[in-house]
């Protein structure tokens, strides 16, 4: 009995819910976005036929109301609700409600879901079938002395786990036994927040091992069949930051062990609809089946890349009732895929998470380019949701042009405004390491980290104050109202070059220019003599600097400075004012926030003593708890923020006395 | 933020635009043969009077000696120049005005103490003067004075807001008499552009003693700079001569005190930026100019070279030139709708735009004969009837002269132009691009006939003839008396007596000493006379451009 679907709510946000209404809208199928308010003005909120407002700020008061989205389905006569990923796609009560109210729930039986959705579970049903599981507990026994009983056992490194847990968040790397329990805490109270579950499971860790996944794609009439693999070793923090297909580490017979374990653990749970099966490839060469993740994978692209299929619309084909479209025999891989994630963060300072306004977002286009974003120029990246802006995907015949084409898309997008992991991606896959493929999970934080975010050189900055200061020109000649013909700084008697001031990190420096004629004549600068503003267009200013052209994006927030050069290196920095503030004398010994967050928890009260490291208040942001230390040793003078207060960056929290 | 018009990039534009409408008129056609032996030789004595005016400029940026200037920067002072250049809008232009004052007089050297001009502050115009407190203590001299008077004037009747950039010793006490009297007009024009709502904003950086203190005292708004600024009638030394009072700078009237307590100033700024900040801040906080008309976008520039502008003018000013090739070479797009070309043609006149102003031109092209100043006549009434500001290209050895002329009643038809300039309410400008001689000069609007600004260029002679010609008149005069006296002067007598005269009146013709004597607002270099002129004409539209119907009784 097949259903035709006409209209479809996404209970999502951002690029996975573009992504799936541009399947969608292809097929002829309406949507409806639903949003949270931080959301109100995102592209997919427009792109969609319909959209409802969910009236909050937080994903617990929006995307996770399985009330609210039955309730937009209803009201707006969606006949199915497409879960994306994350929020509610592997919460087997919300399949269960859908189904319930007689909506198309566009994902597995609920049943799958909680088989799957237990780590625990799921590696019980997987030692059943034979397919070799990481050593680890993941009994119903949750009291601190079983668990850290239990860890004994397996013995350290370990992992710490939410069972409901997925995408990276709950998840801690215990290596001696004295920080299991803080860990444990932690990850309990992330998984409460994330998944409204605190079930924890235990799994042997491995420091060197590589993450191989396999799509597998199940009908409800019970066949079952895989799309290949997607090699993401490269990860940070459990976050993956670069994914391919296929894997450039294994071998045809790894291969077909994985797809075959992949389609056994499919099978076992008469799995319907899109699914991942993730495996451990050990440097031994073990596999372990990891878990299995019931919904549609943020890298799900670069399969559809290898493959030629559109994973969505087999989605959508499968819930409405429909054989898989394509039997496993049909199925061809061709050519090599990568997917870059552009997260909004910071890698130089431990990759803490970045906000702000993006300022000017450009993509290359090209054939085998591919952008997923829900970001645009204009966007806001808050504190609420996930730091990803955007995956970038190429194709080509094979891994190393694929790479090229990655590197060229990730020199000429520009992301401006806010602090991103670009010119980390750039230099990563640019790593020689990369193209031998010779990394495994932990890459990023260990030997490959070091080699990267390589410093700007001097002539770069002085490239970057160049562009800048021709923006700046370009803009207030483009302001002047009155003497708009007398040439720019126009003098009968010449007493000074005009001056432009910046600060890269500690340094100053100065860029002097006259106009002459139609070029700015430049002074004391090691980047160029002379600069012509050749043309303004879409990529950015392109400028001549001593007859060399080449395109420059500029972008600014007051006095905050963003440029990206032609090389694709990017530079954040400050321009001085003429008229400098008179300085204030900078608070001593004070806490301060280090980017936008709500407070989870105060830690210390007004008179309390501290010591240095001692932590003082827990930040989270974007999901990521922090806690903020004392730097110095002191007394809580004042404390000035209170639990659940959203704070900005810069925000002083805790006044601290001192001693000297 | 780089959401800007593309054609901003185009230097230069590739038309001109008025509020859309592209400008129709004829292209003056350019006979000029950069070839030619007259232009190449004009070019090079150009060049040589562009290298001297070049290095009286530099002269004229003397801001002091190397120790004055070094204790200015101890006590974190910036320069007059730098000051300027602070309160300006980064990259608006900069007409400073007489920058050469007092040249070759025995002041304080070109330019006097002072640096002053007009340029953009918050995107409007206001007129900047500062004092230089490095050179002589900022005192002031007569050529410091007369500039000052003179800007008062331009301040005045182009509704200019001024900013006094105040660091000055006060009158030079030896040249007092010279001074003193008219020094009082600068206290009066501030408080009566004031009385027409035109503000004056004074920043005191530094000391500023007796007459001094009633520039920021007598001004709208007074910011003056901690520790260093200080204000008083009378300094300590004079305290204690008057009253026997024993005080110091600081609690006598240092800006602390003036901005908490006696109210004469009425911010306190913690230093020299401070203060320039809050200059431009003030600035921003003014009624909008009530400008008469802006254009719109770039305008074209001119289709012939102004470069060529150096060959063209000829430094024998016996040797005419064609205004037109000048007109070509300042007005937009050198297009010119000529009036009554066929008549009178020794003064060419005619509309033109410059930086997309509207202008009416009248030029010399040879003496002027009765026709030709009817023509003027004619035409200043026209550009009054139509509200269009007039600009003069000087290049006049006189009327003609002679028998047949005067029996025509050519001093009646010079009167009439005369007094159409005269009686003229709309904005005018002179540029001096030749001879200036006789009632030439007054028919074509010189200094004496208020135009709102006169340029010179280095060729430039003005007299009241031509120094050949006075000198024989003298030589000849003084024959004839000699003769009477039966006593006829020996021929080398009257060659020597011929000599001296002729050097004597060529050196008081210069365009350096007319510029030294205030004659005019300043030396332009040829090729930027488009500047110039643009630059006045925006500020001559800061204000409501009225023409009359009013002149005098024309002889008939």
């Amino acid at each position: 009995m097949n259903t035709q679907i006409h209209k479809i709510l996404i209970a999502n946000r951002g690029e996975i819910a573009s992504r799936i209404m541009r399947t969608c809208h292809r097929l002829g199928i309406e949507t409806v976005a639903v949003f949270a308010e931080p959301d109100r003005e995102a592209s997919f909120v427009r792109e969609a036929d319909q959209a409802v407002a969910l009236g909050g700020n937080t994903s617990a008061e929006t995307y996770l109301r399985q009330d609210l989205l039955i309730l937009a389905a209803q009201k707006t006569g969606a006949q199915a609700i497409h879960p994306g990923y994350g929020f509610l796609a592997e919460n087997a009560d919300f399949a269960r409600a859908v189904r319930e109210a007689g909506l198309i729930f566009i994902g597995p039986a609920a049943e799958s879901m909680e088989a799957m959705g237990s780590k625990a579970r799921a590696r019980e049903i997987m030692q059943k079938r034979k397919v070799p599981v990481v050593p680890g507990y993941q009994g119903a026994a949750q009291d601190l002395p079983t668990l850290a009983g239990e860890a004994q056992k397996i013995g350290f490194p370990l992992l710490v786990k939410a069972a409901a847990g997925g995408g990276g968040k709950g998840m801690r790397v215990v290596r001696e036994a004295k920080s299991l329990e803080s860990a444990i805490e932690g990850v309990k109270r992330e998984a409460k927040a994330a998944f409204g579950d605190d079930h924890l499971i235990l799994e042997r860790y491995f420091d060197t091992c590589r993450h191989i996944e396999m799509q597998v794609f199940g009908d409800m009439q019970g066949n079952v069949i895989h799309l290949g693999e997607r090699e993401c070793s490269l990860q940070r923090r459990h976050q993956k930051v670069v994914e391919e297909a296929p894997s450039p580490s294994i071998s045809d017979d790894q291969r077909k062990l994985f797809a075959q374990y992949a389609v056994q653990a499919a099978r076992a749970i008469q799995y319907y609809g899109a699914g991942t099966v993730e495996f451990l490839l050990t440097d031994a060469g073990e596999i372990y089946f990891l878990e299995m993740n019931t919904r549609l994978q943020v890298e799900h692209p670069v399969t559809e890349e290898i493959t030629g299929q559109d994973l969505v619309e087999w989605q959508i084909k499968v819930a409405e009732g429909h054989e898989l479209p394509a039997a496993q025999s049909e199925i061809f891989f061709g050519g090599h895929a990568i997917e870059c994630r552009l997260y909004a963060e910071d890698p130089t300072h431990d990759f803490l998470p970045a906000t702000g306004k993006i300022l000017d977002f450009a993509f290359p286009e090209g054939e085998n380019l591919r952008l997923e974003t829900g970001i645009e120029t204009g966007s806001e990246v808050g504190i609420w949701f996930d730091p990803m802006l955007a995956k970038i995907v190429t194709w080509a015949e094979n891994r190393v042009e694929a790479t090229r084409l990655m590197q060229y898309a990730l020199r000429k997008m520009h992301c401006l405004g806010l602090k991103t992991n670009r010119e980390f991606l750039l230099e990563l896959i640019s790593h020689p390491q990369f193209a031998r493929a010779d990394f495994h999970t932990r890459s990023l934080e260990t030997g490959l980290a070091g080699e990267l975010n390589q410093q700007a050189s001097p002539n770069q900055r002085w490239q970057a104050a160049l562009a800048a200061t021709a923006a700046l020109w370009l803009g207030r000649e483009a302001k002047r109202e009155i003497l708009q013909s007398i040439p720019s700084g126009w003098r009968n008697n010449f007493y000074q070059y005009q001056k432009e001031e910046f600060l890269f990190g500690g340094e100053k420096l100065t860029v002097e220019y006259r106009l002459e004629g139609d070029f700015l004549q430049i002074r004391g600068c090691e980047a160029a003599q002379t600069l012509k503003l050749v043309d303004l267009h879409e990529g950015g200013l392109r400028l001549e600097l001593d007859g060399l052209q080449a395109d420059f994006a500029v972008e600014n927030a007051g006095d905050q400075f963003f440029v990206q050069l032609p090389e694709g290196r990017e530079l954040a920095f400050e321009r001085l004012s003429r008229f400098p503030e008179v300085e204030k004398v900078a608070e001593k010994g004070a806490c301060v926030a280090q980017m936008p967050g709500q407070v989870v928890k105060v830690l210390v009260r007004a008179g309390e003593l501290v010591k240095a490291g001692d932590g003082m208040v827990i930040l989270s942001s974007m999901k990521m708890e922090n806690t903020l230390s004392a730097a110095g040793d002191g007394t809580v003078a004042e404390v000035l923020v209170g639990e659940g207060d959203f704070v900005e960056a810069g925000k002083m929290l805790i006044k601290l006395k001192g001693e000297e | 933020m780089l959401k800007i018009p593309f054609y901003y990039l185009k230097f230069p534009p590739e038309s001109t635009k008025l509020d859309g409408q592209s400008i129709i008129m004829k292209k003056i056609n350019s006979q000029i043969n950069t070839r030619s032996e007259t232009f190449q030789s004009n070019y090079a004595q150009m060049q040589v009077l562009l290298t001297e005016l070049d290095k009286k400029l530099v002269e004229s940026r003397f801001q002091g000696q190397e120790k004055h200037i070094e204790k200015a920067r101890s006590e974190g002072k910036n320069l007059a120049r730098e000051r300027i250049e602070l309160l300006l809008d980064r990259d608006s232009p900069f007409l400073e005005l007489m920058p050469l004052a007092g040249l070759g007089g025995n002041g304080f050297g070109p330019g006097g103490t002072s640096v002053a001009g007009i340029g953009l502050v918050q995107g409007r115009l206001i007129m900047a003067i500062a004092n230089v407190g490095t050179n002589k203590g900022g005192a002031i001299d007569k050529a410091t004075l007369d500039k000052a008077l003179r800007l008062n004037e331009i301040a005045m009747q182009n509704e200019l807001p001024v900013v006094n950039l105040v660091e000055s010793a006060g009158a030079n006490l030896p040249d007092q008499a010279a001074i003193f009297n008219f020094g009082g007009i600068n206290f009066r024009e501030i408080t009566r552009r004031s009385a027409k709502g035109i503000p004056t904003i004074s920043v005191v950086f530094g000391n500023c003693t007796a007459g001094g203190a009633y520039i920021p005292g007598m001004s709208d708004y007074t910011i003056m700079v901690k520790d260093n600024a200080k204000m008083f009638l009378a300094g300590p030394p004079l305290v204690k001569m008057a009253t026997n009072e024993i005080t110091d700078e600081e609690s006598l009237g240092g800006a602390d005190l003036h901005s908490r307590v006696s109210g004469v100033s009425d911010y306190l700024a913690a230093n020299e930026s401070e203060a320039i900040r809050l200059a431009r801040e003030i600035v921003g906080t003014l009624k909008p100019a009530n400008t008469h008309f802006q254009p719109f976008g770039l305008a074209a520039p001119p289709a012939y070279d102004p470069a060529e502008l150096l060959g063209i003018a000829s430094p024998d000013l016996k040797k005419p030139f064609d205004a037109r090739e000048v007109i070509a070479r300042v007005v937009d797009g050198s297009l010119f709708h000529e009036f009554k070309p066929d008549y009178g043609s020794t003064l060419v006149t005619g509309w033109a735009h410059i930086h997309g102003y509207p202008v009416g031109i009248l030029a010399n092209n040879g003496v002027l004969f009765s026709e030709s100043a009817q023509k003027g006549t004619h035409f200043i009434q026209l550009c009054n009837q139509n509200n269009t500001p007039i600009i003069y290209l000087q290049n006049i050895t006189g009327f003609m002269v002679g028998k047949k002329y005067e029996s025509e009643g050519i001093i009646k038809f010079g009167a009439q132009m005369i007094n159409a300039v005269s009686n003229s309410t709309v904005p005018t400008l002179t540029v001096m691009i030749g001879a200036s001689y006789g009632a030439g000069n007054y028919a074509m609007n010189g200094r004496a006939y208020e135009p709102r600004f006169l340029w010179s260029w280095p060729n430039s002679k003005i007299a009241v003839m031509g120094a050949e010609q006075l000198a024989g008149v003298m030589v000849m005069i003084q024959q004839v008396a000699a003769m009477k006296a039966g006593q006829p002067l020996p021929p080398e007598q009257l060659k020597a007596t011929r000599d001296h005269l002729i050097k004597e009146v060529e050196k008081q013709s210069s365009a350096w000493f007319a510029t030294g004597q205030l004659w005019d607002d300043g030396i332009i270099d040829p090729r930027e006379t488009r500047n110039f002129l643009g630059f006045s004409l925006a500020i001559v539209n800061n204000t409501q451009i009225r023409g009359t119907k009013e002149f005098g009784v024309f002889r008939m």
